[in-house]
């Protein structure tokens, strides 16, 4: 078989969806030695993601058309679910909680399965057209990315919250083992604070990048108008837990809400015509 | 129930209202939704095109509400003016609170807030207070370069104190969001976007608006020189260059060549590749193949002109060009006129000389060549508000850094003797971030055990 980057990356698929096996077996059964296996799979895993995207790149200027992996849907979502695998394994280290990673993988996992199995993506390297060729390119993706990724995972410790507070006598062996909702609260306004930076800087980005391209920074694209609206919920997000000292429930219900939002503007927006087209 | 109206009370009930954070929330929601509308409805599209869709009774309302354009209706920009004004206000109703601890560092203040930091540590050790504080300081200092030290009746008090400015971040925040405000006001104030196009050696000293499709004299001469279309090999094209000069009172000022994502600017005016065409040609040198005799001739043809098909077998005619016909390049419609006067028009691409065999006629027609030249579209624009608007986000980027990534850190450390020894009480407090504070804190507790031999 020939070693291509989409072969290496639908492997990478295979190998997230054994460690979200191994993190949500960490959690129910409680063994470290499942946490441990979960770890050692997830950084190979990672380490295969980085090299699946490199060689993408590599072969992009082999086929003389050369430009970074983030041009289409489908390099997007391989981008997306290595960002999210990023950031988490960040987190896991930061908060020596392996917990997390039950409800956080899946979405990388879902990310690379939609990219590599859904029909109707485009996996070929393609040529950029004029409106891509910019050095604004890989400087507005990552950053738009490394947002959505922190809002995922902002995202999946809502939902931990949400199914900790419900229960919190932790009748139930599965609850027990999630993080005190204290530390929870804390990990998922961090984690939205950070993503809040890397919007605001994808947004900006792609405003100044817009501006050299069309000559306008804002146009009410509905892509843009989509991530005005993210931002707009983060923002509210933000101000109720720094003024009005919002916490816990409330926030989770609002992180959660927020990804969606995120959800949007990433894939629903293909649905409404507008600039934004490259994505779809 | 009294009724208060004297302007004073008035006044002040408004600047209430602004200084809410509530209103805060509720305005960002109701931007959110609202811009939602605006995603859904397609906006400004011709208003035929909304009856078609929504029928007559829901297009008055929308129109009524200016659904069809919502960014620019004046509900929309009184929300954001309403936004502006409660972010000033609020801002302005805090900042004399936050002021007062930044400028000034006031320990007796400082003091009198520890005193109340619930969570302190408190160990013993077997050392004099003054021994201690020897030891301690240089981890103190580590953390707190500039503390403050002072003698209390029963041993040493040192206060630290970090970061007091990281409490502006917000205020940089807001700031920087009014300054995007002002930044899009001047542009759409001051500034103009208009489109152009110019066909190869042509030139323009006006533009069409884009708003209200007005004529716009720009004062100078745009020329374009030259025009350049490369492709990949897939078809798909990788890079259109305008070949443009800028001529003012006869005198040319600037050449140079315009790419996509690299506009031109004169006198603050900026150019932008946009699109480009072919313009329709005046002639094309057809291949007429005859399927009867296997004979191929070659005929110029200027447009919209009848000529004689070989052998006498009627006539035809181009009748039209369009530059891109279904992504499929350029095409000539063929009007053919057969001996009976019996008429049939179709349509022949100039990239693909085999496809008009699928129509399977008598004759086969292709184009062999013709005077290809093309004509530019430049996208014009002039904001002067935009640099206003790149400095709103270099603020916004560093306030929020500060914002969120940094903290006012506070900590004392009272050295109390007690017996023999002393008893060390440390407690700390950050505004943000405590989790990261405390651990930091932990780490100060642990180096300073190891430093000093503890009591019992």
């Amino acid at each position: 078989m020939n070693m291509n980057s989409s072969y290496m990356l639908s492997i990478v698929m295979f190998v997230y969806l054994v460690s979200t096996s191994f993190y949500v077996a960490t959690w129910v059964y409680k063994r470290t030695t499942f946490g441990m296996v979960a770890r050692i799979i997830t950084i190979t895993g990672f380490a295969c993601h980085s090299i699946g995207m490199i060689m993408r790149w590599v072969e992009s200027y082999q086929m003389g058309i050369g430009h970074a992996p983030l041009s289409n849907l489908y390099e997007s979502l391989v981008f997306f679910s290595w960002t999210i695998i990023l950031i988490y394994l960040i987190i896991e280290f930061r908060y020596k909680n392996q917990i997390v990673g039950a409800f956080v993988t899946p979405f990388a996992f879902l990310a690379m399965a939609y990219a590599s199995l859904s029909p109707n993506i485009e996996t070929r390297i393609q040529p950029l057209v004029p409106a891509l060729r910019s050095n604004w390119l890989i400087a507005h993706v990552t950053t738009c990315f490394l947002g959505y990724a922190s809002f995922a995972i902002a995202c999946g410790l809502g939902i931990i919250y949400l199914m900790k507070s419900n229960n919190p006598e932790g009748r139930s062996n599965l609850i027990t083992g999630l993080p005190r909702t204290k530390i929870l609260d804390i990990m998922m306004y961090n984690t939205v604070v950070f993503g809040f930076l890397f919007l605001t800087a994808g947004i900006i980005t792609g405003a100044v990048w817009a501006n050299s391209a069309w000559g306008s920074y804002w146009s009410w694209d509905p892509k843009e108008t989509w991530s005005l609206i993210t931002w707009l919920v983060y923002a509210v997000l933000i101000h109720a837990r720094m003024v009005r000292g919002w916490e816990g429930t409330r926030i989770a219900y609002l992180s959660i809400m927020g990804f969606v939002a995120v959800l949007f503007t990433y894939f629903g927006v293909n649905y409404i015509p507008g600039l934004h087209s490259y994505g779809q | 129930m009294q009724v208060n109206s004297s302007p004073r009370s008035l006044s002040r009930r408004v600047w209430h209202f602004f200084a809410s954070i509530k209103l805060t929330l509720v305005l960002l929601i109701v931007l959110a939704i609202t811009s939602i509308i605006g995603t859904v409805i397609p906006q400004n599209k011709a208003p035929f095109q909304y009856v078609q869709n929504y029928g007559k009774d829901l297009f008055r309302l929308f129109e009524l509400l200016d659904l069809f354009d919502i960014y620019h209706s004046w509900w929309f920009r009184l929300l954001i003016l309403l936004l502006a004004t409660n972010l000033i206000v609020c801002s302005l109703n805090r900042f004399k609170a936050t002021w007062k601890i930044v400028a000034k560092r006031d320990f007796r203040v400082s003091k009198a807030r520890l005193e109340h930091i619930k969570d302190r540590t408190v160990f013993a050790v077997d050392s004099p207070p003054d021994t201690l504080y020897r030891l301690y300081s240089g981890i103190i200092a580590k953390h707190f370069p500039h503390y403050h030290k002072e003698r209390t009746e029963t041993g040493i008090l040192i206060l630290g104190d970090r970061g007091r400015w990281t409490r502006l971040g917000v205020y940089l925040v807001h700031l920087s969001v009014i300054i995007l405000f002002v930044g899009a006001l001047i542009g759409s104030l001051f500034g103009f976007s208009g489109y152009v196009t110019i066909p190869e050696g042509g030139h323009v000293d006006h533009i069409r608006l884009e708003k209200t499709g007005k004529i716009k004299p720009l004062g100078f001469t745009v020329r374009c020189d030259d025009f350049h279309v490369s492709f990949y090999p897939s078809g798909i094209p990788k890079e259109y260059r305008s070949h443009i000069s800028i001529i003012e009172d006869g005198r040319e000022m600037v050449r140079r060549y315009v790419v996509v994502n690299d506009p031109l600017t004169y006198r603050g005016i900026k150019f932008y590749q946009s699109s480009y065409g072919l313009i329709s040609p005046d002639r094309a040198v057809v291949s007429i193949f005859d399927t009867r005799t296997q004979k191929r001739t070659h005929v110029e043809v200027p447009l919209n002109q009848s000529i004689d098909l070989p052998g006498g077998e009627g006539r035809f005619k181009l009748i039209r060009f369009v530059s891109d016909i279904h992504k499929m390049g350029p095409a000539f419609l063929v009007k053919r006129i057969g001996r009976e006067g019996s008429e049939e028009s179709f349509w022949i691409l100039a990239r693909f000389p085999r496809f008009d065999r699928m129509r399977g006629g008598r004759f086969m027609f292709s184009i062999e060549n013709y005077p290809k030249k093309y004509y530019t579209g430049l996208q014009v624009n002039k904001d002067p508000g935009v640099y206003i608007v790149y400095s709103g986000f270099v603020l916004m980027l560093t306030g929020f850094i500060i914002t969120f990534f940094m903290s006012h850190r506070q900590i004392f450390v009272q050295i109390e003797k007690e017996d023999n020894g002393s008893r060390v009480i440390l407690g700390g407090t950050a505004n943000k971030n405590k989790l990261a504070f405390d651990e930091r804190i932990e780490k100060m507790v642990s180096k300073m055990k190891e430093l000093a031999p503890q009591g019992k």
